[in-house]
């Protein structure tokens, strides 16, 4: 590796010159076809045909991030043991992602994609492109990390294509809680889960307003019947097998305004998608162009075509739905052999599949995962306080189905009802999909395929011996969608899509505080400018300490507010909520917020987090009550047995609580190195295979919570406004990372100071090619053989 | 003076051939010039080992030159380097040991022969 000649140096690329040479000739190609880079090396794909656009499409996003695309596909399927080595966390992981079912459903996926001939083209071209780039490499030619880690890439598919859809699936259908609701219920009952873990959202703003006519669905509730909750003597308690849940703190916003609140009179649209943030980014930026179709936005590196972006008519972006579509359910095995398992009285008998879990310099480890009609049995000989249990899970990502074709559709869309159509593909993870048009029509619209649940189902575990599979979906028609509203603008930042009028159940996680900082913001907007949307992008205003410091100081005892604390006290009480990279104030009162969550819920969380910043962690197997309910409760003076501490002789009380966690904020800022919020939070870009010297720290405000989410792991992945001034759009857009995914490069990450600093830059989408070629580019002609 | 020339001549196959080939040939390319050129045990250590020296250093530098350094930062972070400058020294030291090595092998290759050669004549 140290050797200059063809150690790691050659990964050293000259930052002006491109990475790949200017004539490539290659036998797939059916025309001639030439690839613009700009100077941030976004490419500008000109293509004469579909089949050209997408293999030109994978054979450049894998010049720039094969390591990446393939890295991400191998974990989704359960095989970073086979690439890392035999450590018990990589086994571990290998085998819940297999259990998981992420494989299972890549290959639902892959079937129905198969008997459609028209996505099973647009996949194989995109294959055929990625697999040319690869074979044009010789092994010491393969990417920096295969190099450092020692292995070689594989031959890309369709099903490793369907795998990344499961991978964001997976991280975006993560937050449901079944099991450590269940815990909570068995243990402290239902009356005392629903006070505690309210999910009113009669003060919020959903994401679309009830339709004054009322909703269309003619739902007859009364044909439902009430779910069984689980047996009170089935408590489970430590469950210290489970895997970490991914955390809370991904998110999204996306708005759009018609031309009655915009300066130029037509509309205006933004989204910023919030996701781990890392290097390489997990969006690639580009621009696909045949005689049909011109489109330009970001793309996971690994599927084809633009998933958030614009074309000559249309513009679009998505924000997380949040809901529930993963259940799980107990199984009852007949005996040891596990060949069959309770059904309606009798036995029924199940499947197996026996995974090979491969490990670098050992043995292959097995593991067989049995399935029932509900799903794979992901937790099986699980122990237990109530004995050994097993689950089965159902997953809605499990099931077949063809996104990709949606976003095929939505590039070539010209208006609303082509939108429409182009959502009908879309299953999961369900989206919040605002839409504007060059016509002057807005719309949003959370587009998934949901099952339609009974009141509660799905919040627990059920019961795996007479629960049928879901059979029965929400029908397109009733899904909730807003379409030129009178209020003149929609809106979604991961709140519940509707109010309890909706005739369905909505179960999911749901968030509470940057939705109704954006609505307010968007009511008072009048003659609009991307300026204004920039700004509200960088809204830094902390409705949550907005809405409580008051109160929570008002607890405080006057000697803790006096005297060499008073510095302090008079910070946050002068504090304008705003979370600037600069704020002091931001930092206490995150400090004393969470001093205060962790000793409230001491129960359920720990009393430490590892190594870690997060501000609490769930001990395994419990959920504690979100932060806006646990502040509902506190302003409601609701009384509870988790206020007082476990351990002590006193009863605490709420005043306690307070003050024990103001002392522990003010001892804690003795510790910090800079009491400043951005450098306390120190926003960490990190490496995909966790190498801290690939990663940056950068020193920025906002917060999880916050419209600029940008926390300390988590935020904007992706920010873009689009003007529809005079019927043309004009983007702008920026994502904290570079197009290559080279450790070597400076495009590595060289948008990250224009992101951090918060630029933007033109998202260039002429239809004419000449332009391209006046001398700013970098050209590379495609010839077929 | 002739082992200089030879350590000359390492240092310009060497660059032209690691242009095409791996960079193992290095070794091959000290180990023949050895034969040819080392006459005694120290030149073909002191030589190959700072002919190869020099040439990997330059190679370092002049590949992390026209990368702005920006791959040497990285790789000494990895690698828990306090400095970036100490990486290609690092590179050209493990060079220059295996210079050393390959051209001494060279010499007592010749060295063997020349015995032979000695006792049947």
């Amino acid at each position: 590796m140290l050797n200059p000649s063809t150690g790691f140096y050659q990964f050293g690329e000259n930052p002006s010159e491109l990475h790949l040479p200017e004539n490539i000739v290659l036998s797939e190609l059916e025309d001639e076809a030439s690839v613009y880079f700009d100077e941030r090396r976004i490419p500008h794909i000109f293509a004469k045909n579909e089949h050209d656009l997408y293999f030109l499409q994978g054979y450049v996003v894998a010049s720039l991030r094969l390591w990446q695309m393939e890295f991400q596909v191998l974990a989704a399927e359960g095989r970073i043991a086979e690439i890392l080595g035999n450590e018990e966390k990589f086994i571990a992981f290998d085998k819940n992602q297999r259990r998981m079912g992420l494989s299972y459903g890549a290959k639902n996926k892959l079937d129905l994609i198969n008997s459609d001939p028209f996505s099973k083209n647009l996949l194989e071209s995109y294959t055929a492109g990625v697999n040319a780039y690869i074979s044009s490499l010789s092994s010491t030619d393969y990417p920096l990390e295969y190099q450092l880690i020692g292995y070689q890439p594989e031959e890309w598919s369709a099903y490793k294509t369907t795998l990344l859809l499961m991978n964001m699936s997976n991280v975006l259908t993560s937050t449901e809680y079944d099991i450590e609701n269940s815990n909570f219920l068995s243990l402290y009952g239902k009356e005392l889960f629903d006070s505690l873990y309210n999910d009113d959202n009669s003060k919020l703003e959903p994401i679309v307003e009830s339709p004054a006519e009322g909703w269309k669905a003619a739902l007859n509730r009364d044909s439902l019947e009430i779910i069984t909750l689980p047996n009170p003597a089935n408590t489970l308690l430590e469950l210290s097998t489970l895997q970490d849940k991914p955390d809370v703190q991904i998110g999204s916003n996306n708005w759009a305004v018609s031309g009655e609140k915009t300066a130029s009179g037509f509309p205006l649209l933004a989204n910023d998608p919030h996701l781990k943030l890392s290097f390489p980014s997990v969006w690639i930026e580009m621009h696909l162009n045949t005689p049909d179709l011109n489109t330009y936005g970001v793309v996971f590196p690994g599927a084809p075509g633009i998933v958030i972006g614009f074309n000559d008519y249309i513009g679009w972006g998505v924000t997380n739905a949040g809901r529930d579509v993963k259940d799980w359910y107990e199984i009852e095995f007949k005996d040891e052999q596990k060949d069959f398992y309770k059904w309606e009285g009798a036995w029924r008998a199940c499947t197996k599949e026996i995974e090979e879990i491969k490990i670098k310099g050992m043995p292959s480890v097995f593991d067989t995962v049995i399935y029932t009609h509900l799903g794979p049995v992901c937790l099986e000989n699980f122990e237990t306080q109530a004995g050994t249990k097993n689950f089965a899970l159902q997953w809605m990502a499990h099931q077949a189905s063809e996104e990709y074709k949606t976003f095929y559709l939505l590039n070539r869309a010209k208006n609303f009802d082509d939108y429409i159509a182009a959502l009908r593909y879309y299953s999961c993870p369900a989206q919040n999909f605002v839409f504007a048009c060059v016509n002057g029509d807005i719309a949003i619209r959370q587009q998934g395929k949901f099952p339609i649940l009974e009141k509660d189902e799905g919040k627990f575990y059920m019961d795996g011996s007479s629960h049928e599979a879901w059979t029965e979906y929400i029908p397109f028609e009733d899904i909730p969608m807003m379409y030129n509203p009178s209020r003149n603008f929609v809106s979604s930042a991961n709140q519940i899509v509707a109010d309890s009028s909706y005739p369905y159940y909505l179960n999911g996680v749901f968030e509470y505080y940057r939705n109704r900082v954006i609505n307010e913001e968007l009511r008072k907007l009048q003659k609009a400018t991307v300026e204004d949307f920039k700004n509200l992008q960088f809204n830094n205003y902390n409705l949550m300490a907005a809405e409580n410091l008051d109160l929570m100081l008002a607890y405080v005892n006057p000697d803790l507010k006096e005297g060499e604390h008073a510095e302090v006290y008079e910070s946050l009480k002068s504090w304008d909520f705003l979370n600037e990279a600069n704020s002091l104030a931001a930092t206490y009162f995150q400090l004393f917020s969470e001093s205060y969550y962790t000793l409230l819920w001491d129960e359920f969380v720990e009393a430490e987090v590892p190594g870690g910043w997060d501000p609490y962690k769930w001990k395994k197997g419990w959920k504690a009550p979100g932060e806006y309910q646990t502040f509902q409760l506190l302003q409601d003076s609701v009384q509870h047995i988790f206020i007082d501490i476990q351990g002590t002789e006193e009863i605490e009380t709420n005043g306690d609580l307070l003050n024990l966690a103001y002392q522990e904020m003010l001892s804690k800022l003795t510790k910090i190195e800079s009491q400043e919020w951005g450098k306390y939070k120190n926003t960490l870009i990190e490496h995909l295979a966790m190498i801290p010297a690939f990663s940056t720290n950068l020193d920025l405000g906002g917060n999880y919570k916050i419209v600029n989410a940008t926390g300390k792991f988590h935020g904007p992945s992706w920010r873009m406004i689009l003007d529809f001034d005079g019927g043309k759009i004009k983007g702008i857009g920026v994502y904290p990372g570079g197009q290559s995914g080279n450790p070597g490069s400076k495009y590595y990450d060289n948008m990250v100071q224009e992101w951090a600093t918060g630029d933007y830059h033109e998202l260039l989408y002429s239809t004419d090619e000449a332009s391209y070629q006046d001398g700013n580019f970098y050209q590379v002609n495609f010839k077929k053989r | 003076m002739k082992a200089l020339f030879g350590g000359i001549l390492i240092f310009i196959f060497g660059w032209i051939l690691q242009m095409f080939l791996p960079w193992w040939t290095i070794a091959i390319v000290c180990f023949l010039i050895a034969i040819a050129f080392f006459e005694k045990a120290k030149y073909a250590i002191l030589l190959g080992f700072f002919s190869v020296f020099a040439l990997w250093l330059l190679l370092a530098f002049y590949k992390s030159y026209q990368n702005d350094f920006i791959l040497l930062e990285r790789m000494s972070a990895l690698l828990g380097l306090s400095s970036k400058w100490l990486l290609p020294f690092l590179s050209a030291f493990i060079g220059g040991l295996l210079g050393a090595l390959s051209s001494l092998s060279g010499y007592y290759l010749q060295n063997i022969n020349e015995k032979k050669a000695r006792k049947f004549s």
